[in-house]
Order: C-alpha cells, then structure tokens, then sequence
C-alpha cells in the first residue's frame, strides 16, 4: 500500500512536470503577425479595420455646434467651448489629435505587399486605405494647422520626437494620396461592397481640400471630374435624402455606415432629438437663430430684403423648404409631441435643455423609422453631390471664372430644394456670387460637420462667432402647436469671444504637448 | 499539520512573577529540616533564576546558572518551582534529596509561539524575517462580511483601503509595505498552500493569517510574491472527541456619513446666482422659489431628497458557521459550514454566500500521512441598474446626487424623469445584476517519509472559480408631468447573460529534511512547482422581449441577439530550495533560491533566479546576557536581504498581436476588421524587487510585553509599465521595464498581556511609517493625469494640480494678479487665485505642482481586550495620518440645473457681502474654480482619520449545567465602524475613492448581536 501511494504521487508530478513548452502559451483570441497576409480575406479584413474609426457620424453633427450654426447646451459634453471659445485650452477633451486610424492605415500599407492575392484588388484595397489615410488627415490639418505627418510606423522613441509638419505639406501629400487613389478605384461598388471609396470620394475630396486651401482652378477641374463621371445625380428631395431606406442613392459620394442589426454598428442619433421625445432625446445640436435667418424666402429672396415677404410674426411661413426639413422650430410637432420650449413644465422648456428652442431635424425627420435613436443605423453622409457642385460653382467663382456653368451648378441645388433659380440680374458681380455661394453652402449643408472649415477658411470668424447668440422669440405655445408671440426680444443664449489671433486653429492637447518634446502648441493658447 | 499560536493574541497562562512570591506570608510549621538540592531544566537545557519557594512560607531560593538549586525544607513540604513563560510544578517533599524538575513550556507563551511561513511553520523566536501573524481567534466575534476589510489595522506594514459598504464589494485594497510597484500591487493570497482569494473564505475557518513582509520571508514564493505573500490557514481536524462550535451574528448596516443637500428653494436660488455670476439671466423666477418653498406645488416645484427615496434597503445582515472536528489517532476530520446573508442599504442589493469546507487526515501507518481539503463557496451577488447608466451601479448611485427640483413620481403614481434618470423608477423597475461566483478548491497532499528524517511532500491543488452573471432590463416608461403623456421610454428590455471559467492546477513536490546533531539544526528544503491557469468567457445576450416576465436568453427575440467569448492562459515553473541553519540555537542562518520561469516572457528572458538570506541572533542565549534574562526573556535581532520577481502584466505582453473586432460596416452588414491595437515590446524581463530588512524580536518577562521592531527598504527595478507615448505612435503603448519604486519603513508592533486569576487584559497595538517613492521613470515624465501625476521623486498616484492662494476679492485683486484667462472662465471676485509658480504672468499648464500623497504614509491600529470572570470587552481603533485627499464634482455638490445638487458648504460661498467665505462663488458652466476640470490645493486636504473599527463586549456562560454538560456559551455585542474622526469633509468618508466622487456606494456602520457557542 504505503510503496503503491508513493509511487503514483511522485509519478503523477513527474509526468505532469516534464510536458515540453509548458511556458509556451499562445494568445487565444488573437491573430499575430505570421498567422496573418495569407489571402484576400486577411487583407481585406486588415482594410476594414481601417474605416473603423475613420469617421464618426455623432462628431459629424456635432462639429456645428463648433460654428455659428448651433450652440450645445451641455458642458460636459465638450462641444459648448468650440463654440463660445471661452473655455477653448489644450485640456478639452474633444479633439482629433489622434492617429489610431492613421496607423491602422500605415500598417496595412506596410504589410499588404506580401499577401499572395490577385493584384487588381490588391491595388484597390490599397487605394481605400490611403483614401482613409488622407481623409484623417485633411481633418487634422483643418483642425489644428501643422501636424505631424506619419506615414510609416513608428517606433515609441520616433513618436515621441515627432514633429508637427507645416500645412501646406500636408495638403500636397493629402492631394497626391488622393491623385494616385482615383487612379485604382472603382466608379462604384455592389451588394456588400456597397459603401467603399469610389473614385468619386477621392476626387470629390480632393476637390475640396483644394477649395479649402484656394487653390480654385485645380478645385474646379477636379470638382468638374467628379461632375463628368456620370454616376452622380441629386437625390429628388432633400428631406428624404437622410433617410435610411434611401442610402446609396446617386447623391451619396461618400457615407460613415452604420446599420441597426448590429448594435456595434450604430450611432446615438438621440443627440439631435428633442428632450420630449419618446424614448429620450438629448437636443445636444441647438440650433441659433443666426442659422434660421440664413434661410431665404420660397421666392428666393433673403429675408432681410424689403420685397421678400418675411412677416416676423409668421417667420416660418413660406421659407425655403430646408428650414423646415433641417430645423425643429417651437410649436413643431415631432414624433407626436408639440416641441414646446416655451412651457417652464416642458422637458423642452428653452432655459433648461434647448437653450436656443431649435433643434435638428435632419436625420432623424422621421421618428418612426427608427426602432431606437440611441441605436440607430443610419449612414451619415460625408460628401454629397451637392457639394460638389457647390465646390465646383466656388471654385469658379473665386478663380474669376464667371459663367453659365456656375449657376447651373448652384441652380441644380437650388431647384432640387424647391426655390428658384437664382436671380442672374442680383448675383452678377464675384461679390454678389460669393455671398450667394456661402448662403446657399451654409444651409444646404448645416448640420453636416462643414460650416466650421467655411468660417475657417473665409476668416469670417470676428463676424459670425462673436458676440451674442440668439435663440427663439418670445411667445406662447398652445397645445396644437400655435405660437402667440410675446414679444420681439430674442431669448439670449451666450455671448461669444472670437479671438482671430488664436481661435482660427484648435489647441494641440497639453498632454501631447508634455510627451512630445518636439510638438509645439498653437500661437495664443 | 501547522500549529499555530502567535503572538498578539493569546492569553498567557498562569504567569506568576517572582515578586508575588516575595510578599507571600507562610505560616512555617516547626518541623525536622533537610537539605534538598537539583536541577531545572525545560528538557532541552538548563533554566537559571527559576524561582523554587516552600508552599506557605516566604523562604526559597533560585537556581543559579546551571539550573541547580539547593533548599533546605522540612519533610511533608511542598516545593512550589515557577519561571516566567513556563508552567508552575509543585512536588511535595518526601525523603528523596534529590529532585530533578522539567518546566513544561506554558501554552500560549509568547516563547512558544510558532507562526506559518513558507512551506511549513516555524518558532517565532527563530524568525529570521520579517513576518506578522493574527490568529483566527481574533477576528471573533467581529461581524465580518469580508475578510481583507477585516484586516484593516491588525498587522504592522500591512495597509488596507476599504471605500467601499456595497454588499459583495466592500473589499480592501492591500498593500504590504506601500505600493510596490506602478502596476498591480495586490499581495498574493494562498489558502492551505494554493493560490487563492479572501473574498469567498468564511471567517470561522481561519486559524491563521500570516503576512510575510521581506523577501527572505517570501522568496520562496517567488514569482508573485514581489508584493507580499497572505498565507491563510484554515482550522484543522483535532484529535479526540468530537468538538461543535457555532459562531452567528446578527446586525444592522447604516451609513457612516450622509451628503448634506440643501433643500430645493436653496439649490434653485444658488442655481440663479451661478448663472448670474456667469453673465446669464436667472431661470427660476421670484415666485418658483417661493413654490419650491412652501411646497404649495409640489409636482412641478418639488423638493426631493433622492437619498431618503433610494436608501431604503433593511441592511441587515446575519451569518452563521458551524464546524466539527474530531477524530482518532489514525484520522480525523474538520467540516464547517458558514452562511453569510447581507441585505444593503438599498433594496435590491444584497450578498449571500454559503461556505462548506471537509479536511481529513489520514495516518496509513507510521511513514505516510495524506490529508485531503475540499472547500466550496457560492456568492450570490445582487445590485439594481439601469440601462442608461450602462449597467452600472455606480453611475445609478451618480443620480442621487441630481437635483431635488425633479419630481420622482406624480400624484397618479407616475415616475418623474430628468435626462440623469429616475433612481426611484430604476428601483421600482427592478433592473438588476445577478452573480452567482462558484469557488471550489480541492488540494491534495502527503507526507511521506521515505528515510529517517527526510519527508517527500507531493501536493495536488486544483481550484475553478465560475461566475455565472445575468443583467436584466426591464423597460420603463416615464410621463410628462403636465400632460401625463409618455415621454421617455427606458428599453427596450435586455437580458445580458454571461459565464466565466477560470481553473488553476498547481502541482509541487517539497523535500524536506531536517537533522539536529550536537549544537547544530538543520533542515533543508526542496521543491518543484507548476502551474496552470486559464481562463475561458462567454456571453450572449438579446433585447426586446414581450414583456419583463422572462428572464432567459431563449425566450427573447432573435433580432439584435449578440454573443461573443474568449480565453487566455498562462503558466508558471519554478525550482526552489531553503536551507535552514541553527547552530547552539542562538545563530540562525536561512538561505532561499528560487528558479523562476512565466509564460508572459519571451524564450530569453522567460527564467530568472531570485535568491534571499537572513541571519538571526538571539542574544539573549548569550552568557554575556545572563544578567538582563530577568527582564528579556528573549531579545533576537536579525537581518534580512533579497530578491522577488514580479510578472503580473497582461498574459501576452511581449507577443505582437492582432485584434479582431475592428469592424465596420458596408452595405448594411458588418463585415470583419483586424488591427493592431497594443504596442509591443519583445524585450520585456521580469520586474525585481529587493528588500533589505533589519528588526527586533522582545520578549520581555516571560511573555508579559512583546516588541518587534523592523526598519526596511525596498526597492523595485525594471518596473513592467506602460509608459505613456506620445498619440503619433498610434497603439497603445507597449509595456516595458522602465520604472523604479523605493518604499523605506518603519514597523513597531508592541503588546502587553495580563493574566491574574479571573482578569486578563491584553493590548495591542502597531504602527507603521511608509515612505514611497517613484526613484525612475527612466528618464520620461513626469505624466500627469487629472488631479494626479507619476513623476520621479513623487509618491506613487502623487495628488497634483495648481497652488490655490484664497478668493479674488476684487477686480483690482484680479487685475494685478497673473493673468488667469485660459483657466476655464472670465474670472471674477471670488474665483480662486492660483500661484505663478513659474512666474510668467500667466496662469496655465505650467504652474501645476504635488500637492499631496493619497497613500497613508502612517497607518496604526491599537486593540484592547480585557476578560473578567465571564464577561469581556474588547476595543479597536484603527487609523492612519499623513495622507491627502481631494474632493470633486458631485460630491461637493454641484450646480448644474437637472443633474447636480449642491450640498450645504455652498452656504458658505463668496458673495460681494460674504467675502471671507471658504468656498468661492458658484458656477455654472465655467471651470476655473471646478475641482475636477481645475484641480487645485484649494480642495485637497487631510484624509487622516481614527476609527472606532470594532468594539465589543461579551458574556460567557459556563458554570453549572453548562459545564456539566460541557457547553460554553458567549453572548456578545459588536460594532463595527461605529465612530470615525477626521478633518476631511464631514460628509465624504476619509477613504473615498480619489476624488471623493458620488459614485461609490456609502460605506457603513454595523450593530450585531451574537452568540459563540461551544459544544
């Protein structure tokens, strides 16, 4: 007995003891280096990771909330100090000075030459992925100026001694990214595919970061490109174009995806509803007064005109359609409830949630199609066809180049939206166009995350980004939604302090400062 | 088998001191005298000064150094021999003049005290490192819900956080001898030889607790001991008849300090102000501020007090535990049972645990012992949440502190709603997480010695934790107060289910052998151990179910379903030896080695090798110390020096891996992503710590005072960290050996022990200096991170931020000060005024500085017992100094409109007419004075604290029919954490979490009644 039990235990351990490569243990649930570039399905897998992040569609409508298109209610959320600018320091914690997609792209591009596969796909994934490579960074140089140009990937040391790359080198590596992508990329995509970069994406970029960057003749003949492909055409009707059961409609040039079935994959549109709405809304995009008033008559004439009809007492009546499909106004019904910010015993009530009384209807126009806005999975355009026209109509225009075109090309916007052709007798001269041209930019595109880099870029921010911000008039609300106003006077919001010296460019975040010996901050912060 | 008695605790027996002796008056009866002479020995060597009396006379003698006496005494006396530490022996004189006497050590002297340590147990008095040891007796009593908490001021060196009263979470954090490291620091615990928890162990089973301190002490356990090892002992079968105890408890749980909101009209008035004070119009008019205060209104003008509405819970709290041992010489056994039920201060939060534990052992003849020791645990773990507080609880207990102007249910019974949520509805909703943890341990082990003397020690440990947890949603509608329409839907309703398996097979094989020839002991010590440990994970879930009947994942619909899992594992090899030398029992020498290999490291740098040494002198085995034995019974010192490895840092650190789960989607479906996520570096080695020990052991008369003493360094290299890297790399950053912690100390723990016929009394008490500090970050740094920061020279998590100077009090003031602009906020009279410590002229980034150490650089803890005739009391007081905090956000009370409700400091804020105010003017949206976003000295104070950490007074019964029928039987009362004295906010306890944050759940206070029951 006694030599048995001794035995089988010290036999036991000296079994278990001598397995070979007990400490070899590898991951479980990750693939490494050698077990991956074996096949078309791992690089397209390594392409995908590459949109992960390359957008998000919340930042998107929120980045007006950075403008004089709308104010955010909500400090901790971030946004309220890109607006007034009175909080704006290099702690926010908003910020784009990140490059998790940027390496994400830069080690797909390292990599991606050794996969066994059929070379056509393996150049157009690669096309894809310096699209994305370039998007993040024309982001980041609107945003911040100089920034470090990364593309290869970087040892610790490297990173942390990087330096921020001037500007305009940026731009030209942005502009030849996109160059060589719109060779390799496809005019359009299929099924599953369906949402990738096309060549239009790379040219309709282009021709807007060289819009951005003036140079407007190179912006006319690339918008012009994109025009001649003969895939895109203006979706019908605006309001139905941010609808969910239009997506990959011929306006769309380039979406961020999200689809409801899979909960990973959605986005909290919430954000733009109104606080009553059934199952929460956060009206987190209050939109400002300044932006109502930039919306013309149906007649096509802005309301400050004397001729134009605009009756301050039915300030909303016969407007140029967008507003309504863009904007929540007081007295509005959405989702079956009076939007009624004038009732202290509203979740709505203006003091409290929606300090302008407007919110964004854009996207989320019809309630019902969602089954759940903090899940929702709705593509979030990125680059419509409109603003390419729109591009193309500027580019013109501010490179002198005055002719028929560039009212077709307004006119084409226009008349989609149900207003008139612009008035040739009024919009003769460059500087009749271009306050047409940045009219009709601002309110065909609000909401969509662009009015910022206009302001930006015009240096218009002395004028529209400071001083008082108004929201709603004074007024009663009865129950089916009629408003009485009250009064003339404009409930007040915030006052803003634009400094033109500093505030053009956002801070570089002072932690990346106390990393980067080399990173220098912008001028005034 | 360990037998353990240690120090602090024990009541001494029969201690008799010569000087009592002296004043005894003898009637001498005239008799015949003769001479008697003879020596005291304890068995081993000779005892001088022992202390030989007549019974009932004063006359008697001592021996002298070699333990000879010599009386003179008349026959039919009786010679009474007492020693300090030993036994009294009285032998009644016949004719023999000769009389040769051994003192049998007394039970329970500090002399014989013996703790666990590594692999086996030893004699206090040959320590040679440093070691602290409490004994299960006292956690007694003590209504323990947790053990780690329960060890909070017991040990010297040992310092334990607990911010936490949350049935199932109320842990301690541990730390021995400061925070060692910058990643994980916790201390590893074993139960019985196996790697282990102490969350799940049921009080009643504990024998023992021994902490090993130095690395001589724990470099036996290599490989994760770098932060000290936690041996836990649980009670083993005794011999003979069968002996019951029962042990319960009953009480009741409230909060030990409660956030001091003001009522609404206050919250609404200052709500204006701080508008105000940012130039923006009021909202609430003159006459809502009269509704919210005569209440006249109170659905729309309501003053809620959320913490009355959500503290509701009983708290109440019972456990029980019965065991029985007994056996014969060839076996015996030990069962216990144990039940834990706590019901928190909140309905729907609560902890139940049943424990079970079977040791046996087995003689087979004289050679080969086996013992075997099974032990499961069951928790079951409940707290409400909800989904829009991402199943949190925490963030539910965030909403209390929203503001009281919300109304939590109209009069026809619908819940009110802010965009914080309703605590109230959630509550009432029934949204909950479920847990049930499953621990088991199964250990296996033999003693069989295969020739004289040498021992083979094979042990089979086998442990599997499951955790089987549910989250359930319920859905919810909310109505709006005017026109009691649906409003908000809280849904749609989820259940979230997941299992987690992780098991852990160790195997070890110990040689022991020990040889004691003339003045020299040896014992020597060999070992082999491996170890397994995985982990596997599953979960699913689906959401929209008809209704909150179902909570399974069947019943729910397939849309939205979501499942996913994963696993890890990792192995640990290691080589040991211990060679233990004694020679004339006064030199004691021990030597550890240790061969140490982890699966978390590359091929090269997989294995290396900790070695340790101590040596101990015991001088009062000296000749030299003959003449100071009167007073030191024992006097050793001894010195301490090694190395442990540390290698907790992620299970695949060095290998380059690419994550799945960057997804995105095209075409309306989601298609697969990989990348890259974590930086890595193949490079990595194992972290080293080294600590240098020297301390002192005293026995002073016989047992009376105990005093030991330690001073240590410790330093630890090649720190395993992330060091923060700049954004442009891309990845998180790599894990790398870069940084270096010093932790220098102090330990004083000292105790005194009386025992005179039906009175004891026994205190305890210890203390402990610690300093730590971050010697390298390797260059780098220094990182701040919010209101702290690592930097070289600092304390670990050192608080930091800007240097408050007091209020502005006017616009002048302001104006001649550095200019404050980009601190978050047009600045006015009453914002705080920040130093210029670089003196630039502005205040920014630059003039933020430490502002404080949020580790305890003094913890101390004094206990007090004392025993008359059946009643005892018992005292303990913990508490630690040197030690800042900080407090922020909600907390403090904040003035958002809807979700932060100011508390009453902001009573006392500046006002033009309140200049001398302690706090500044309120604030909205600006952030200069705001204590998260702008943390400054302004906020930070003392976290010292003393608390009242458990009293208790008892009666035991055990005369006439008890005795009879061999029954004792104690009844007692006890509190725990019943009075807590502090400079800290008086409504934020000193041991919050950093920050003082509203998250946490309160800690609290318990009342119990109780009985030990002996039978």
């Amino acid at each position: 007995m006694k030599n048995k039990l001794l035995i089988i235990l010290v036999l036991s351990v000296a079994v278990c003891s001598c397995k070979k490569n007990f400490l070899d243990r590898q991951p479980l649930t990750e693939y490494s280096e050698s077990t991956l570039w074996t096949g078309a399905n791992d690089a397209i897998a390594a392409c995908n990771a590459a949109y992960s992040n390359f957008e998000d569609g919340q930042w998107v409508v929120y980045m007006d909330d950075a403008s004089d298109n709308a104010h955010n209610p909500y400090p901790w959320e971030g946004w309220q100090e890109f607006g007034n600018m009175q909080l704006l320091s290099p702690n926010s914690w908003r910020s784009k000075y990140d490059f998790t997609t940027i390496t994400t792209c830069n080690w797909f591009l390292t990599n991606i030459d050794r996969t066994p596969m059929d070379e056509t796909l393996l150049e157009r994934l690669k096309g894809e992925v310096r699209f994305i490579r370039a998007y993040a960074y024309f982001q980041r140089e609107q945003l911040y100026g100089d920034f470090p140009l990364v593309t290869k990937l970087l040892t610790t040391e490297e990173a942390n001694a990087i330096e921020r790359t001037p500007k305009a080198q940026v731009v030209d590596f942005i502009l030849k990214e996109l160059d060589s992508a719109s060779l390799v990329l496809p005019d359009s995509y299929t099924g599953s595919d369906q949402g990738r970069v096309t060549r239009g994406a790379a040219l309709a970029l282009k021709a807007r970061v060289e819009l951005f960057n003036e140079k407007y003749t190179e912006s006319a003949v690339t918008s012009k490109k994109v025009m001649d492909l003969g895939v895109y055409s203006l979706f019908p009707s605006y309001q139905d174009m941010f609808r969910m059961s239009n997506e990959y409609n011929a306006e769309i040039i380039l979406d961020r995806e999200y689809v409801e079935a899979d909960p990973n994959q959605t986005i909290g549109l919430m954000v733009l509803a109104p606080e009553s709405t059934p199952g929460g809304g956060w009206s987190s995009v209050n939109i400002t007064q300044s932006l109502v008033d930039a919306y013309e008559m149906a007649n096509g004439k802005t309301i400050d005109d004397p001729a134009s009809g605009y009756d301050i007492d039915h300030p909303f009546v016969n407007r140029d359609p967008r507003l309504l499909q863009t904007v929540i106004i007081p007295g509005a019904e959405y989702a079956g409830i009076i939007f009624n910010p004038m009732d202290p015993n509203s979740l709505d009530y203006w003091p409290t949630y929606n300090y302008t009384g407007y919110v964004g209807r854009k996207y989320i126009h019809y309630k019902s199609d969602f089954s759940d806005l903090y899940k929702a999975g709705l593509n979030i355009p990125l680059i419509r066809y409109a603003e390419v026209l729109l591009t193309y109509a500027e580019a013109k225009i501010e490179s002198n180049s005055i002719d028929n075109t560039v009212y077709d090309a307004i006119d084409e916007v226009r008349l989609r939206a149900g207003l008139p052709a612009v008035d040739q007798a009024k919009y003769a001269t460059q500087a009749q166009l271009r306050d047409l041209i940045r009219r009709e930019r601002r309110v065909e595109l609000a909401m969509e995350g662009l009015r910022w880099y206009d302001i930006q870029r015009w240096k218009i921010g002395n004028e529209v980004m400071n001083g008082p911000v108004y929201g709603l008039r004074f007024s009663n609300i009865d129950a089916n939604g009629n408003v009485t106003y009250t009064s003339t006077e404009h409930a007040k919001i915030e006052d803003r302090v634009f400094d033109p010296s500093k505030n053009y460019l956002w801070p570089v975040p002072q932690g990346q400062l106390d990393l980067g010996k080399n990173l220098s901050q912008n001028p005034n912060y | 088998m360990n037998v353990i008695t240690t120090t602090c605790n024990v009541i001494r027996k029969k201690i008799m001191l010569l000087a009592l002796f002296t004043l005894l008056i003898s009637v001498a009866f005239p008799q015949e005298k003769m001479t008697v002479s003879g020596k005291v020995t304890n068995g081993e060597t000779s005892l001088a000064n022992v202390s030989v009396k007549v019974a009932g006379s004063n006359g008697g003698t001592t021996t002298d150094g070699s333990g000879i006496f010599k009386i003179s005494i008349a026959k039919g006396q009786r010679l009474v021999f007492s020693y300090v530490g030993y036994e009294e022996q009285s032998v009644t004189v016949s004719d023999q003049n000769e009389i040769n006497i051994t003192l049998k050590i007394a039970e329970n002297n500090a002399m014989n005290e013996v703790v666990v340590v590594g692999y086996g147990t030893k004699k206090k008095i040959n320590l040679t490192g440093a070691v602290s040891a409490i004994t299960g007796k006292e956690l007694e009593g003590r209504p323990i819900t947790n053990l780690s908490s329960a060890l909070q001021g017991t040990m010297a060196g040992v310092t334990v956080t607990v911010n936490n009263g949350q049935p199932g979470n109320d842990q301690g954090t541990i730390r021995v001898r400061g925070i060692g490291t910058l990643g994980n620091s916790d201390a590893m615990v074993m139960v019985d030889g196996v790697v282990s928890s102490m969350n799940d162990i049921n009080p009643g089973d504990i024998e023992s607790v021994t902490v090993l301190k130095d690395a001589a002490s724990a470099s036996i356990y290599g490989s994760r001991a770098a932060n000290g090892v936690i041996l836990i002992t649980t009670k083993n079968a005794k011999k003979g008849e069968a002996v019951a105890h029962y042990n319960m408890d009953i009480g009741k749980q409230s909060m030990t300090a409660t956030p001091d909101f003001i009522n609404s009209w206050e919250a609404a008035t200052l709500y204006n102000e701080a508008l105000v004070n940012e130039g923006k119009s009021p909202k609430y008019s003159d006459a809502e501020i009269q509704k919210f205060k005569d209440g006249s209104d109170p659905e729309h003008y309501p003053n809620t007090d959320w913490y009355d509405l959500f503290w509701r819970g009983s708290g109440l709290q019972q456990s029980h535990s019965l065991d029985v041992s007994g056996g014969t010489e060839k076996m015996q056994s030990y069962l216990s049972v144990g039940y834990l039920s706590q019901d928190g201060l909140v309905q729907g939060s609560s902890l139940d645990r049943y424990n079970t534990r079977f040791k046996t052992d087995l003689k087979i003849n004289q050679r080969i012992k086996v013992s075997g020791n099974l032990a499961y645990s069951q928790q079951q773990f409940r707290e409400p949440v909800s989904n829009i507080h991402g199943l949190d609880f925490g963030q539910l207990i965030g909403t209390l502190h929203q503001t009281g102007r919300v109304v939590p249910y109209m009069t026809n019974g619908y819940y009110g709603y802010s965009d914080e949520g309703n605590p109230v509805a959630v509550l009432k909703g029934g949204s909950n997480n479920f847990n049930k943890i499953h621990r088991l341990s199964a250990i296996l082990q033999a003693d069989i010695e295969a020739v004289k003397d040498l021992h083979i020690k094979p042990l089979l440990g086998y442990t599997v934790n499951m955790i089987s947890a549910k989250s359930r949603i319920n859905d919810l509608q909310y109505y709006d107060v005017n026109t009691g329409a649906p409003t908000i839907w809280e849904g749609p309703n989820i259940v979230a289910s997941n299992s987690s398996f992780l098991d852990n097979l160790l195997m070890q094989l110990l040689l022991q052998y020990d040889k004691s020839f003339g003045d020299h002991d040896f014992s020597v010590l060999g070992g082999y151990s491996q170890e397994h440990n995985k982990y596997d994970y599953l979960f699913g879930s689906r959401r929209g179910y008809l209704n909150n009947a179902l909570d399974q994942l069947d019943a729910g619909p397939i849309t939205g379903l979501q499942n996913g899992g994963n696993a890890s594992e990792y192995a640990l090899q290691s080589v040991f030896g211990r060679i233990n030398y004694t020679f004339k029992k006064k030199y004691l020498v021990e030597g550890n080695i240790r061969d140490d290999g982890s699966s978390r490291f590359a091929k090269d740098n997989r294995w290396a090798i900790f070695p340790s040494a101590s040596l101990g002198w015991r001088i009062s085995e000296e000749a030299f110390f003959e003449p100071a034995r009167k007073i030191f019974s024992d006097l050793k010192i001894r010195a301490s020096w090694g190395k442990l490895g540390n290698q907790d840092i992620g299970t695949y650190p060095y290998q380059a891996t690419i994550v799945t789960g960057q997804n995105y989607t095209f075409g309306g479906q989601t298609v697969d992503g990989i990348a890259p996520v974590n930086g890595v570096n193949p490079n990595i080695k194992w972290e080293t710590t080294t600590t240098k020990d020297i301390g002192l052991d005293a026995v002073l008369f016989g047992g009376m005072i105990t005093f030991t003493g330690d001073y240590f360094l410790r330093n630890t290299d090649d720190i395993l960290l992330s060091l923060p890297v700049a954004n442009a790399f891309g990845l998180n950053a790599p894990v790398i050996n870069a940084g270096s912690v010093q932790n220098k100390g102090v330990e004083l723990t000292a105790g005194y022990h009386l025992r005179k016929h039906d009175f004891s009394f026994n205190a305890d008490a210890n203390i402990s200096f610690i300093k730590n500090e971050i010697t390298s970050l390797a260059g780098t740094g220094p990182f701040p991170n919010g209101s702290t920061i690592q930097g070289e020279g600092l304390p670990i998590n050192s608080l930091y931020g800007w240097v408050a100077e007091g209020l502005f009090q006017s616009q002048d003031d302001i104006d001649k000060h550095a200019s404050q602009n980009g601190m978050g906020g047009p600045v006015g009279p009453g914002d705080i005024k920040y130093r210029d410590l670089n003196k630039d002229g502005v205040i920014d980034g630059e003039d933020r500085q430490y502002l404080g150490n949020y580790f305890p650089e003094i913890t101390y803890g004094l206990t007090m017992s004392g025993r008359y005739k059946g009643f005892d009391a018992a005292l303990f007081l913990q508490g630690a100094t040197d030690v800042n905090s900080f407090v922020s956000g909600r907390i403090l009370g904040s003035l958002y409109d809807k979700n932060g409700d100011p508390t009453s400091i902001w009573l006392d804020r500046w006002t033009p007419t309140n200049t001398g105010a302690s706090f500044p003017r309120v604030w909205n949206s600006n952030s200069q004075n705001d204590p998260a976003a702008t943390p400054s000295s302004f906020w930070v104070r003392s976290a010292g604290y003393m608390r009242l950490k458990n009293v208790q007074v008892g009666y035991t019964l055990s005369g006439g029919f008890f005795a009879r029928n061999k029954i004792k039987l104690r009844i007692f009362w006890t509190g725990k954490d019943l009075l807590t004295f502090t400079k800290f906010y008086k409504w934020v306890d000193p041991e919050s979490p950093l920050g003082g944050n509203s998250y946490s759940y309160p800690m609290v206070k318990v009342n119990s009644l109780g009985i030990n029951l002996t039978f």
